[in-house]
């Protein structure tokens, strides 16, 4: 199965990302000057990025993107590349709205109305983020809300409320500083080409220029790409560099904070690179090498047998636990 | 008399704290690491890390020859029942209150069930229609029960299928995740945490463990632990509060501990003990294990 993810409404990892990229508001006003230290890593990714998405549909300087040919680099492409550059040759569409995957996406408003003053508890306020977004948006997950009886409902307030309730006690002063908000997208376009970097953060304080993503169970390498990666995409967006991204697993508790330093943002553009790279190979070449390991498990081309290696990997009798894990 | 949910949990918060907490939960924390350590030992890393459900620490408990068997996802009549019964109580704390809505109760739960796209239960109901008339009774049944528990209050924040993970040992080598039915105070309301616990029939021992060994989790996860946890049965609406004192949070995780280091000597292919217990009621062995024999049928 080749990467045909659409533009609208395509979920981030674990949650959801707006159809299209919502302009950052307040970081980096138009026309302000980019620090040398961002335009430089401008400079580095167009120079690194650009030949990667030599496939991708040419862009001319000024003209607006190609919808139906963009090419969109997030969190998920980022995983993959990073596991097994050939499962994104495996990675099939958009599969539907579900409770679990609107959770960020509604709970982040409902810490958004929270921060902004709102004194009901959180269902309430849940229950009024998910009538206003049925009653205003014509978004795909709007759609598909307005479609959910009483039991759906539930389910959809329920997780919003976890997730908002989890959020809210990480935080160990509220309100948040001032100028914090809650959800934002950075995007970033290749110069010349019809492929667009994405992050999407769970929060941004402007004041301190600090970045905050909730993350689940994952391992350093997964941790340090959950940091990196929207370090990047909001330098390459904004022209300034942030100051410190901080990750907060919600339900273990775990939180890790980095500054931003040159080594935070090679990670990212290293980190973008194999994104692109695989992503353009398994949409217009032939996939790169399958590197079989846990996450065939989670893998279309394995668990169809499409992708031979994946589904040697999970008949390999190599387990030592007789337990599932 | 049903008990209902404000009394049990006003109950719950007025239970005293423990004296250090602090210092008791570094000490179990410290007992279940190297119990961890030990369990995952010869563990390969492609099967890292173990997960320790609740389920699985009881089931090891009752009988490890049937811990070995159990399918632990498979899906039967009253593991249906089970998450029925939850998708009613979500809608009942997350439902927004007012009249009842038109159609059967099972509706509702299916209802979620279609938002959480967990098409297996939907499948499953649509099976054998005389089960499922039966589960559609229990629903009916469950929301009558929950009607008389009362809704919580506001106020407490509560949040349905709360969910916490705490890792043990070295490189998260153990993984213990819990989804809690109903949580109520807590870090950001300055009340003291609550757990709510809802079964679809009476309450076990097993239960109970179970609950105790969420309690444990919750102090793990929040470093403070609940002042209670209140386990609530929708057959009979009977309910209790349990107040989190020093043993349950010590009888807790002895009973991990010893999970874990049967769970590690079984990895490293010591045979499996048969035990009898509750579980051959419903093993796959039940007619030929020659344990579940003893087993009073009646």
């Amino acid at each position: 199965m080749r990467v045909v993810r659409g533009v609208h409404d395509v979920p981030e990892r674990g949650g959801d990302r707006p159809a299209v990229s919502a302009p950052d508001r307040t970081w980096a006003k138009p026309g302000n000057a980019s620090e040398p230290r961002a335009a430089a890593i401008r400079k580095e990714a167009t120079e690194v990025l650009r030949p990667l998405a030599d496939l991708a549909a040419p862009v001319a300087p000024d003209a607006e993107a190609p919808w139906d040919q963009l090419v969109r680099i997030a969190e998920h492409e980022v995983d993959l590349a990073a596991a097994c550059a050939a499962s994104l040759a495996f990675d099939g569409e958009f599969p539907g709205w579900r409770a679990s995957f609107a959770k960020r996406r509604l709970g982040r408003m409902v810490l958004e109305r929270m921060r902004k003053g709102a004194i009901a508890d959180p269902t309430t306020i849940a229950r009024d983020v998910v009538a206003a977004e049925v009653r205003t948006s014509q978004s795909g997950l709007a759609r598909w809300l307005a479609e959910l009886g009483p039991g759906g409902t539930a389910a959809v307030v329920r997780d919003a409320v976890s997730f908002a309730v989890a959020a809210r006690a990480a935080f160990r002063t509220w309100p948040p500083r001032e100028g914090t908000r809650f959800d934002d997208l950075f995007s970033w376009q290749v110069p010349g080409r019809a492929v667009r970097l994405e992050a999407t953060v769970d929060a941004r304080a402007d004041a301190t220029r600090s970045l905050l993503v909730f993350g689940g169970l994952d391992d350093e390498e997964g941790e340090r790409r959950d940091l990196a990666w929207p370090a990047l995409v909001a330098t390459l967006r904004t022209g300034q560099v942030p100051n410190d991204v901080t990750r907060i697993d919600l339900v273990a508790g775990d939180r890790r904070r980095v500054a931003v330093t040159d080594d935070v943002l090679d990670s990212g553009l290293t980190l973008a690179a194999a994104a692109v790279e695989a992503t353009m190979a398994a949409r217009f070449a032939a996939p790169a090498p399958p590197t079989p390991g846990r996450w065939c498990r989670r893998c279309d081309g394995a668990s169809t047998g499409e992708c031979d290696a994946g589904a040697a990997w999970l008949r390999a009798p190599s387990s030592t636990n007789p337990y599932e894990s | 008399m049903p008990a209902t949910l404000a009394a049990l949990v006003e109950e719950g918060f007025a239970a005293p704290p423990i004296a250090d907490a602090a210092a008791l939960l570094e000490d179990l924390r410290g007992l279940l690491d190297e119990a961890a350590d030990r369990a995952t030992a010869t563990i390969a890393e492609v099967d890292r890390p173990l997960r320790l459900p609740k389920d699985r620490i009881a089931r090891v408990l009752a009988c490890e020859h049937q811990s070995l068997l159990a399918r632990e996802h498979d899906l039967n009549e009253p593991v249906v029942r089970g998450r029925v019964l939850d998708r009613l109580l979500h809608h009942h704390v997350h439902g927004g209150g007012g009249p009842a809505p038109a159609g059967p109760a099972l509706a509702i739960a299916e209802g979620a069930f279609e938002a959480e796209r967990d098409d297996a239960v939907l499948d499953w109901l649509l099976e054998d229609p005389p089960t499922r008339e039966r589960i559609a009774a229990d629903a009916t049944a469950f929301v009558e029960r929950l009607g008389q528990l009362g809704r919580p209050d506001p106020s407490w924040w509560p949040r349905c299928e709360d969910r916490l993970r705490v890792d043990l040992g070295r490189e998260h080598a153990v993984v213990c995740t819990a989804q809690l039915d109903l949580v109520v105070g807590g870090a950001p309301t300055e009340l003291p945490m609550v757990i709510v616990e809802a079964k679809s029939g009476r309450f076990g021992q097993d239960h109970r463990d179970g609950l105790f060994w969420y309690a444990l989790l919750a102090a793990l996860r929040h470093e403070r632990p609940p002042a209670a946890v209140i386990g609530w049965s929708a057959y009979d609406g009977v309910g209790w509060c349990q107040p989190v004192g020093e043993s349950v949070l010590r009888a807790a995780a002895s009973r991990a501990a010893d999970a874990l280091d049967r769970i590690g000597e079984l990895v490293r292919g010591r045979p499996a003990t048969r035990t009898a217990c509750r579980a051959c009621a419903w093993c796959v062995e039940s007619t030929t294990c020659p344990s579940a024999a003893v087993i009073d049928p009646q």
